[in-house]
């Protein structure tokens, strides 16, 4: 498995595999400070923003927190992302 | 107390974001089975000790959340509350039999002042899966996964809430068992109900309409809670809150999100309602304490996070 560093806000850096969102690591490792919630892409809240770094989106967002244009500009919702390289992300988006 | 007029919470449809992974868990974790399927790909979903058709009805969308809800009506009572419904403000549209809900007889549908849509019926199908009724045993086929027995109660958000309150007690027949009063005297939570269970709908006030807390299916009984824990823990579902108890209709409970982000419930207990009980009434500042009896707060996102 491959295994990836993730940066959020300038914060101490944490490890994410493939296999895993971002969010859902974020939970497990106690890293980060972005708050969560349902953990599926239907709430919106651990909204941010990819500002370095390749990223897949594994699962669906809901429409009513990531528009199109959000999304073109990856602000994406974290339960919904996994690392496929080094990642920097900001929750000031 | 004779249930009478509306019945009974009968249907839900949700808005869900990935049918398959979702069906699973409304299948194969909540304990649910898969009825049938509509020409659109909509899933009829029962749980095992209902006896009509259907109760859930999963469809995809870009965002979770309700489409609807249905309520089950006294047969001889429809037409008399679709005529009042339209009388107390809210202008209704017949929904022919069998055109949307696969099993379900004519029903009327209209938008409440919380920016929800309500459908009520009196006619469906029964179930050829459901409950034995001769020398019947607990249960027909093994229990499956957190053993969800019924659709329960459902809690809406939306503006307006006294309206939808005065709508449910004056059309519906249903009466307040519970309620939460902000400091100036206004609602900020009610609990309502049609028969003996302490709240078949709850409404918390909030600005914007036709958003849905959670979707609460009931459980047989405490252990039961905890087996709907160990399953959370086993398929990583998110958990919101609990296991816990609530003082509010003091139900034992578990919060957890399904794996679309609807905010799901599983209940069991609660005290026999009433409707000739005083009304038992909360201030707004105790209300974690209401919703959460062995913490005594309010876990942030619990009244935050919606869909």
């Amino acid at each position: 498995m491959t295994y990836h560093k993730i940066i959020v806000d300038e914060q101490e850096p944490f490890l994410c595999s493939e296999d895993k969102t971002i969010m859902r690591t974020m939970c497990e490792k106690n890293a980060g400070h972005i708050q969560y919630g349902c953990c599926g892409g239907g709430c919106g809240v651990c909204k941010g923003r990819i500002l370095e770094g390749k990223y897949e989106v594994v699962s669906k967002m809901s429409r009513d927190h990531i528009s199109r244009e959000e999304e073109r500009i990856d602000i994406v919702l974290l339960c919904c992302v996994a690392p496929r390289s080094d990642l920097i992300i900001g929750s000031n988006y | 107390m004779a249930i009478k007029t509306t019945l009974r919470p009968g249907l839900i449809q949700i808005r869900v974001l990935d049918l398959d992974k979702t069906l699973n868990f409304y299948k194969d974790i909540l304990g649910l089975d898969e009825v049938c399927r509509t020409e659109d790909g909509r899933v009829c979903l029962k749980a095992p000790d209902e006896f009509d058709h259907h109760s859930v009805t999963l469809r995809l969308a870009d965002s979770p959340g309700v489409d609807y809800v249905m309520f089950k009506v006294d047969k001889n009572k429809l037409e008399d509350l679709a005529q009042k419904t339209a009388d107390f403000g809210y202008p209704v549209t017949e929904v022919a039999a069998n055109t949307d809900q696969p099993g379900f007889g004519r029903s009327y549908k209209y938008k409440i002042c919380t920016g929800h849509e309500f459908r009520i019926y009196s006619d469906v199908e029964l179930t050829d899966d459901g409950p034995m009724i001769k020398n019947p045993d607990p249960w027909v086929k093994p229990p499956r996964g957190m053993n969800a027995q019924r659709l329960d109660h459902f809690l809406l958000y939306g503006p307006n809430i006294e309206e939808a309150e005065k709508y449910c007690k004056e059309v519906f027949g249903m009466f307040t068992p519970e309620v939460c009063n902000n400091p100036d005297g206004s609602r900020l939570a009610t609990w309502i109900t049609g028969c003996n269970k302490p709240h078949d709908l709850a409404f918390v006030e909030y600005p914007e309409p036709g958003k849905i807390h959670h979707i609460g299916f009931l459980l047989q009984d405490w252990n039961a809670i905890g087996n709907a824990a160990d399953y959370m823990g086993k398929y990583g579902l998110k958990r919101d809150v609990g296991p816990t108890r609530h003082a509010i209709t003091r139900g034992q409970t578990i919060y957890f999100w399904e794996p679309s982000g609807n905010r799901i419930e599983v209940y069991c207990g609660g005290y026999t309602a009433y409707p000739d009980n005083p009304l038992r009434v909360w201030d707004a500042e105790m209300v974690g304490k209401g919703l959460f009896y062995y913490e005594g707060e309010l876990a942030p996102s619990f009244l935050e996070i919606v869909t």
